[in-house]
């Protein structure tokens, strides 16, 4: 089968591989039909999280067609179409009996720091991704979700990742009505989390970026207040519009390639002294009123970050942070999905045929022709 | 620039104030139970093929796992020394990272050449200014002594 697969820092390759099989009883083989390329897959690309090995294929946001059925699978047969989320859960286990499905500990043998995870290095399970024609999904009982017949696969392909991890990043700032809330970023997570923000009751919203052509388009999708940091001052700007007493609610949706601070970029990102630059959670710290709410869902490689403890410390504010529970938001963001309060497929802005996914990746790396979102197109699928 | 905008209600805006119409609240659900349609108390084991590398401290393999790209070669021995600390500690991550760079070098060694050349032309034009220039020999063999000197007397 085709497969995009990992060849060292900054490089992909569409290979010939072998097809994934079934090796434990709940596992299905699934036939992919999208597979998005998300941020997080960047910081794979550069060489941010460790145990990416040479050869493995990346990909956690895809939907597809079941193929094969393990013997124990009871809910889905072959033919049904389904989105998985992005997180591996054994459905049983501590922390998923409590739905808290993205630190399900059963399903990751490498690190305890998250549960497995499709296409994400060893250090979330050593699982290959959906970047390919094919997949392999332990756990089908419980991860996946039949794709209701009159949906296509590219309304809910976001079911899977950004959506879910968008919206509980907002429930996680525990917006009150009226509120103000900042949201640092305008990629994919970013826009539904400003999206869920307005959901949520916030009176306000404000988003943060450097790029305009983002920045455009969070004004035109979200009707969000914008603020461009490589003009102004974000953090100042933020106080000027505040009443000087900062944000209720902050959310740091950039993760560890943050641009904006010469220090942290330096020694997060370019000599990688640490897990990357930390600038997003900092300017979050900053921008948060006293007793705030920061919530962070950008993603930081263990093992730590230069962040300013000391003001959050001082400010009582409360850090929120967590990978989605996606299964736990699935059937509430399809409400919003099916009444238009979600119209993801909005935030694709290129669709690229498997076998050119290399370009894709330069594409969206690179931020080349206003590229949000690419959906990778497998041989085959519709 | 700041853009500042007065807009119209957003459609769905305020829909899900009340924490009944959020689904991670509370975070921790009060009531414990199954997630998905799983219908066993305790999953399956995974048959073990002998190769999965598993962090300090876990007794055993996770009921599932990734059975993609074992180990092997330097990156490989690296990877099982990395294993062998538990992930607690930052060394963990180091080795880990490290081997990520010699896997790639050992899939593609050309990729080696701009880290290897300058080390080698240093290295190399060292040797010759030592063999060649007995002024910079006698500065290094001086420097060196003097280091001998202050470990074995570092008053």
């Amino acid at each position: 089968m085709l497969a995009t697969t990992y060849r060292g820092p900054n490089r992909v390759r569409v290979v010939e591989k072998d097809e994934p099989r079934l090796e434990h009883p709940n596992d299905i083989l699934l036939r992919v039909t999208r597979a998005a390329i998300c941020g997080s897959d960047l910081h794979l690309l550069h060489g941010f999280v460790p145990d990416t090995r040479v050869g493995c294929t990346f990909g956690h946001e895809f939907t597809g067609v079941v193929d094969q059925v393990g013997s124990s699978v009871e809910s889905l047969s072959r033919g049904d179409r389904v989105v998985v989320p992005f997180n591996i859960a054994c459905g049983t286990c501590f922390f998923c009996t409590r739905e808290l499905t993205g630190n399900c500990s059963n399903t990751n043998p490498n690190s305890s720091v998250a549960s497995g995870v499709y296409g994400y290095s060893h250090t979330t399970g050593g699982f290959d991704g959906g970047q390919a024609e094919y997949v392999r999904v332990p756990f089908a009982d419980v991860g996946p979700m039949k794709i209701p017949d009159d949906m296509t696969d590219e309304q809910v392909l976001f079911l899977s990742d950004i959506l879910p991890t968008g919206y509980q990043a907002a429930e996680m700032g525990s917006i009150h009505p009226g509120e103000t809330v900042v949201v640092f970023g305008c990629g994919p997570v970013g826009l539904v989390a400003q999206k869920s923000a307005w959901l949520l009751g916030a009176g306000r919203v404000i988003a943060v970026d450097y790029l305009d052509y983002r920045l455009a388009f969070a004004r035109a999708y979200n009707d969000v207040e914008t603020i461009n940091f490589h003009e102004t001052d974000a953090i100042a700007a933020i106080l000027r519009a505040t009443d000087g007493r900062g944000a209720d609610v902050c959310i740091d949706a950039v993760g560890c390639e943050a641009k904006g601070s010469a220090l942290q970029t330096f020694f997060g990102v370019k000599a990688k002294l640490m897990a990357g630059a930390a600038t997003a959670i900092n300017w979050s710290i900053a921008a948060a009123r006293k007793a705030g709410n920061v919530v962070i869902i950008g993603v930081y490689g263990p093992p730590y970050n230069a962040v300013d403890m000391g003001t959050a410390m001082n400010k009582g504010l409360t850090l929120r942070m967590n990978q989605a529970n996606c299964k736990r938001y699935m059937p509430h963001l399809l409400e919003h999905i099916r009444a238009g309060r979600f119209d993801a497929q909005r935030i694709i802005t290129h669709r690229v045929p498997l076998e050119h996914a290399a370009d894709a990746y330069d594409l969206f790396d690179n931020k080349k022709d206003d590229c949000i979102k690419c959906v990778l197109v497998p041989p085959g699928a519709n | 620039m700041e853009a500042i905008q007065e807009h119209a209600p957003v459609p769905g805006a305020g829909i899900d104030a009340d924490d009944a119409r959020r689904p991670g609240v509370p975070m921790e659900a009060k009531v414990p139970h199954p997630m998905g349609s799983a219908h066993w108390k305790v999953p399956e084991q995974q048959p073990d093929p002998g190769n999965i590398l598993k962090r300090k401290g876990l007794p055993g393999l996770t009921p599932v796992f990734g059975t993609t790209l074992p180990p092997r070669g330097l990156s490989g021995w690296m990877r099982r020394a990395a294993y062998e600390i538990p992930e607690h500690k930052t060394s963990h991550w180091f080795v880990l990272l490290l081997a990520d760079r010699v896997d790639a070098v050992e899939h593609e060694p050309w990729r080696a050449l701009p880290f290897v050349l300058p080390v080698v032309a240093a290295g190399g034009a060292g040797v010759w200014l030592l063999a060649n220039k007995p002024a910079v020999a006698k500065f290094v063999g001086k420097s060196l002594a003097l280091r001998a000197l202050r470990k074995l007397a570092p008053w």
